[in-house]
């Protein structure tokens, strides 16, 4: 479904990826875990073109993104859908209007048929009745599941997840644990997954990639990896402090 | 020696990347214009915030434009019995110089800073990047209607200034002058031809590209946090400024067909 082969990308002269490769099967949830500023984000929006590699391919569906225009891209990205670390919803739109934005655009459906689309999402996120709120008006967490809800709204087939749980409470973090599997399990939709917060990889992943100096370096599933050999995986899943992880931690997240 | 060469260098091709990117935005943008009909309701939103929202603004620059041009024709038209030609002056200055430019420079100043601002926010905290990610372009979604707005809504306002501004003469003329309303507006419009009010016109359009140009791209290249949202906005109206008033000499020049 998505495969990722020898991607480089530096920001100036900062080698942050070193040569990624990673396959994500279809219907899978990949979790892709690492220290803060490795570069989880980046390798991201790599995947929905967001940003250019210096070298590497990225193919989804048999085709390469990196290859492809504007127009196939955003051909692409119709079947995408993507949560951000940030939320970033729109911020001179109400809820309704950022979750709808896609349906508005691409889709010839009524007014009242996007309104009950819309309503639905937010109720799978628990935030019915939001519609009319600004994003302003909204908790980081209520901005999370509005741009989850954003994310879902076209009915995607790969979701890609940017610290999903990050910022929330533990209650609201298991519920959208919850609906992550969820989604992966019932719409069989494929996930990747970036997070810091080894409970929620544990709770979705079906298989968890560490991302560790530009490169992968390890992919197991969450038992596997809980008993991994690796020392770097071991200590980063364990959350321990016997030695220090050696990584150029940088600001690009 | 090889530092300052190596500094020079760096600027040179900094500023023809810069160049570029500019002219390759306006050009996207343009070719986006087709689109407008389909992006109507932004347009129209963009076209109050840029026009209707600016009109009190550009009416207190031009009625009090108008009156002082009028009370310095007026004081030296005293001088020599000419005060039949006040009226003219202050129509045909406004018309064809003050008018387009004042209005290009209080646009530049509150709908240029605005623009990139909103754009510069939206680039720093991802919103960019989700346009993307929803399949819209930015340039299509953002840029095009602000470019298409402020096109039409600049000479819009400019018209506005016209209007007020003559007014403005007028109150000076009829109550410091003692002109008759009925002369002054007679003698202005004698003097004006349909070709001077265009004149201004035109030139106002292109403030209008250049100070939605400006201000979309300046925020689109915003980086970092709210500082780098503010750098932007400070460059976008620096620039904007600049670039109105060194334009307005060459589209004068070309307008008069390199005659002064």
């Amino acid at each position: 479904m998505i495969s990722i082969r020898d991607l480089h990308k530096s920001f100036d002269g900062n080698h942050v990826l070193r040569g990624v490769n990673l396959e994500v099967d279809q219907g899978e949830t990949m979790v892709v875990i690492g220290r803060s500023g490795c570069g989880k984000s980046v390798l991201l929006k790599h995947i929905i073109g967001l940003m250019k590699p210096d070298r590497g391919n990225i193919v989804v569906d048999g085709r390469d993104v990196t290859r492809m225009d504007k127009q196939e891209l955003n051909e692409l990205r119709k079947t995408f859908g993507m949560v951000f670390q940030s939320a970033a919803l729109f911020d001179s739109l109400t809820v309704a209007e950022n979750v709808g934005f896609g349906l508005r655009r691409f889709t010839t459906m009524s007014e009242e048929e996007i309104a009950a689309k819309v309503a639905e999402k937010l109720e799978l996120v628990g935030m019915s009745g939001a519609q009319t709120l600004y994003p302003a008006q909204l908790s980081g967490g209520m901005k999370k599941r509005a741009g989850l809800a954003r994310a879902l709204a076209m009915g995607p087939q790969i979701v890609l997840y940017d610290e999903p749980t990050t910022g929330i409470d533990p209650v609201l973090a298991t519920s959208i644990n919850e609906l992550v599997r969820d989604l992966n399990t019932r719409l069989g939709v494929t996930s990747v997954v970036v997070t810091h917060d080894m409970a929620s990889a544990n709770t979705v992943g079906d298989r968890i990639a560490m991302l560790h100096e530009g490169v992968i370096r390890c992919v197991a599933t969450p038992d596997e990896i809980m008993t991994s050999d690796d020392p770097v995986c071991r200590l980063f899943v364990r959350g321990g402090a016997e030695e220090p992880i050696e990584s150029g931690g940088s600001e690009y997240v | 020696m090889t530092s300052l060469l190596e500094s020079l260098g760096s600027f040179s091709l900094d500023l023809f990347q810069r160049i570029g990117e500019l002219w390759l935005l306006f050009v996207r943008t343009v070719g986006y214009c087709r689109q407008a009909l389909a992006n109507r309701r932004l347009i129209l939103l963009q076209m109050v915030e840029i026009g209707v929202n600016t009109v009190p603004l550009v009416a207190i620059m031009a009625l009090f434009t108008g009156m002082v041009i009028a009370v310095q024709t007026g004081y030296q038209a005293v001088r020599f019995h000419l005060e039949g030609m006040v009226g003219p002056i202050v129509g045909l200055s406004m018309t064809r110089e003050l008018g387009p430019v004042m209005t290009g420079v209080i646009v530049a100043g509150r709908v240029g800073a605005a623009i990139a601002a909103q754009v510069g926010t939206m680039k720093v905290t991802e919103q960019i990047d989700a346009l993307e990610t929803l399949a819209t372009d930015p340039v299509e979604y953002l840029v095009m209607p602000r470019f298409v707005a402020a096109v039409i809504m600049l000479p819009v306002l400019t018209v506005c200034a016209d209007i007020v501004g003559i007014a403005g003469g007028l109150v000076i003329a009829v109550t410091q002058l003692d002109r008759d309303p009925r002369l002054f507006m007679t003698g202005t419009f004698r003097a004006m031809e349909v070709s001077d009010v265009l004149s201004g016109l035109v030139k106002s359009a292109f403030f209008g590209m250049i100070v939605a140009i400006i201000g979309c791209y300046q925020g689109l290249t915003a980086t970092g946090g709210a500082e780098g949202v503010g750098k932007s906005t400070t460059r976008a109206v620096v620039l904007s400024l600049m670039l109105i008033l060194v334009s307005d000499f060459f589209l004068t020049v070309l307008i008069l067909g390199g005659k002064p």
